[in-house]
C-alpha cells in the first residue's frame, strides 16, 4: 500500500508547479485550461477503458480474494 | 492539500469491523477510550494548525515576492516528500518506537514554524527560508503519519474501528471547513500568527502523545527487503493488475489538477485584491462540498453503477469550462467545489478496491 501511495502522489507536487509557471507567464484561462484538459481525458480513456466498464461488483472480488487466500 | 488529505486517509486499513459490531461498540463507549480521545484531540489541535499553514505558505511567498510561480514552487515544496519520504517513513515506523518518532516529527515541525514565525515577525522571511520550513515541517508530517497509523491500531479495538473512523471523519470535517479561513483570517490580522498558532498545535499534540498509555508498536515481521527491491515489487504486482494500473494513473492526474487549481484558486483570489479569510472561505466551500459529497456516497453508491462512481470526479472536471467563458475567481472555486463533490465517492470506491486487490495494506 506504501508502493501504491507513493505512486499516486508522483505528479501531484507538479500541479501547484504548473499553475504557479503558467500563471506567472500565461492566462488564468491557459493555466486551468492545462491543469483541467488531463483530468477530462483521463476521463474520456476511463470510460474507454475495460477495466473500468467491466469492473466486477465489490463483494464478488471480496469473495474471489478471501478464496485465494484460503485456497 | 484536498488531494494530500484524500490520499493519505485517517488510518490504513480500517474499513474492516462490521457494521454489526459497530453497532455493539458504539461511539459513545469511545470517549471512555482514554488513549483514542487523548490521539483524537492531540490530532484535530495538530491538523487544524497544519491546515492553516497549507494556506498561509503560498500566501506568504505571494506577499514576500508578488510572485506566482513561487507560490507554486512552496506549494510544491509541500507535497514532494509524500512522493519522497513515504516508504522510508514507513520503514522507520516499523523499525523505531513510534510515540518517539511522532514526537521527534512534531518537535522538528514545531521548531521550524517558529522560526519562520520570527523572521516573518522581523520582516526578514525570504523565499528560501519559506521553502526550507515548508519542506521540513511536511517531511516531518510524513513520518508522523506512518507512526500514527499503528497508533490509532494501538488504541482502538477492532470491534470500533467502524466507530472511531466516523469520530475521524468528524474531526477532519472540522479541520475542513474550519482551519483555511481561521489561517486566512490570521494571516490578515499578521503574517507570523497563523505559523505561531500551527508551532503551539504540534505542542498539544506532543502534550497528548506523553500522555497516552497504550504501545504503539504492533508485533509484525520485518520486510528486510532493501526499500528499491520492495518498490520494484510493488510497482511490478501493480502493472499486473489493469484496474489497479488504470486507477493509479487516474488518481496520479487527479492529484496533479486538483493541486494545482487549488494554488491557482488561492492566487487569483489574491490577485483580485480579496482578504485571506476570502481566499480560506474558497477552500472552506471545498471542504464543505467534500463533506456533503461523503454525506450523499451511501446514496449514491446504491444508485450508480460502480464505473460512474470511479469517473464522477474526472468527467466533472468539464465544470472549469465555465472559467474558460467566464474567467473569475468565484466561477473557478465554484466549479472546483462541485468537482469536490465528487472527491469522496471515486476515492471511497478507488480505496475499496485497492484494500481488495492488493495484499498486506
Amino acid at each position: 500500500m506504501s508502493t501504491s501511495n507513493t505512486m499516486r502522489v508522483l505528479a501531484t507536487p507538479l500541479g501547484p508547479l504548473t499553475a504557479g509557471l503558467l500563471l506567472t507567464s500565461a492566462s488564468p484561462r491557459a493555466t486551468i485550461v492545462a491543469l483541467a484538459a488531463p483530468t477530462v481525458a483521463i476521463a474520456v480513456l476511463g470510460s474507454l477503458s475495460n477495466a473500468i466498464r467491466n469492473v466486477p461488483p465489490l463483494r464478488e472480488l471480496a469473495d474471489a480474494t478471501s478464496s485465494a487466500t484460503a485456497g | 492539500m484536498v488531494a494530500a488529505a484524500r490520499l493519505i486517509g485517517p488510518v490504513g486499513g480500517v474499513t474492516r469491523a462490521s457494521p454489526a459490531s459497530a453497532a455493539r461498540f458504539p461511539a459513545h463507549r469511545l470517549r471512555r477510550n482514554r488513549d483514542f480521545v487523548l490521539l483524537q484531540v492531540g490530532r484535530l489541535f495538530s491538523s487544524f494548525g497544519s491546515n492553516m499553514s497549507r494556506l498561509a505558505y503560498p500566501l506568504l511567498a505571494l506577499a514576500v515576492t508578488g510572485s506566482a510561480a513561487d507560490a507554486g514552487y512552496v506549494s510544491a515544496v509541500i507535497f514532494a516528500p509524500m512522493l519522497v519520504f513515504n516508504l522510508l517513513a514507513g520503514v522507520a515506523a516499523d523499525r523505531f518506537e513510534r510515540r518517539r518518532l511522532m514526537i521527534t516529527s512534531d518537535v522538528v515541525a514545531a521548531l521550524a514554524l517558529a522560526i519562520l514565525a520570527a523572521a516573518v515577525a522581523a520582516r526578514s522571511a525570504h523565499l528560501w527560508l519559506i521553502l526550507a520550513v515548508a519542506a521540513v515541517d511536511s517531511v516531518a508530517g510524513v513520518f508522523f503519519r506512518a507512526g500514527q497509523s499503528g497508533a490509532f491500531r494501538a488504541v482502538v479495538p477492532l470491534p470500533q474501528i467502524v466507530a472511531a473512523t466516523s469520530v475521524v471523519q468528524a474531526r477532519l470535517s472540522i479541520v475542513r471547513l474550519g482551519a483555511a479561513p481561521l489561517g486566512g483570517a490570521l494571516f490578515a490580522v499578521t503574517r507570523a500568527l497563523p505559523f505561531v498558532a500551527d508551532a503551539m498545535s504540534y505542542a498539544f499534540s506532543t502534550g497528548s502523545l506523553l500522555l497516552m498509555r497504550a504501545r504503539f508498536q504492533e508485533s509484525r515481521e520485518l520486510d528486510r527487503a532493501p526499500l528499491r527491491r520492495q518498490l520494484a515489487d510493488g510497482i511490478s504486482f501493480f502493472l499486473q493488475i489493469p484496474f489497479l494500473r488504470t486507477t493509479m494513473l487516474m488518481v496520479a492526474v487527479s492529484n496533479f489538477s486538483v493541486t494545482g487549481i487549488e494554488l491557482a484558486v488561492i492566487v487569483l483570489a489574491k490577485r483580485d485584491g480579496l482578504p485571506g479569510a476570502a481566499v480560506g472561505g474558497f477552500i472552506a466551500l471545498t471542504g464543505a462540498t467534500t463533506l456533503l459529497g461523503s454525506v450523499a456516497s451511501p446514496l449514491l453508491r446504491r444508485l450508480l453503477p460502480m464505473r460512474r462512481i470511479l469517473l464522477a470526479e474526472y468527467w466533472a472536471a468539464v465544470a472549469y469550462a465555465a472559467f474558460v467563458l467566464w474567467p473569475s475567481v468565484y466561477v473557478l472555486a465554484a466549479a472546483f467545489a462541485a468537482q469536490a463533490f465528487c472527491f469522496p465517492n471515486t476515492d471511497s470506491a478507488v480505496a475499496a478496491y485497492s484494500y481488495a486487490l492488493i495484499p498486506d495494506p
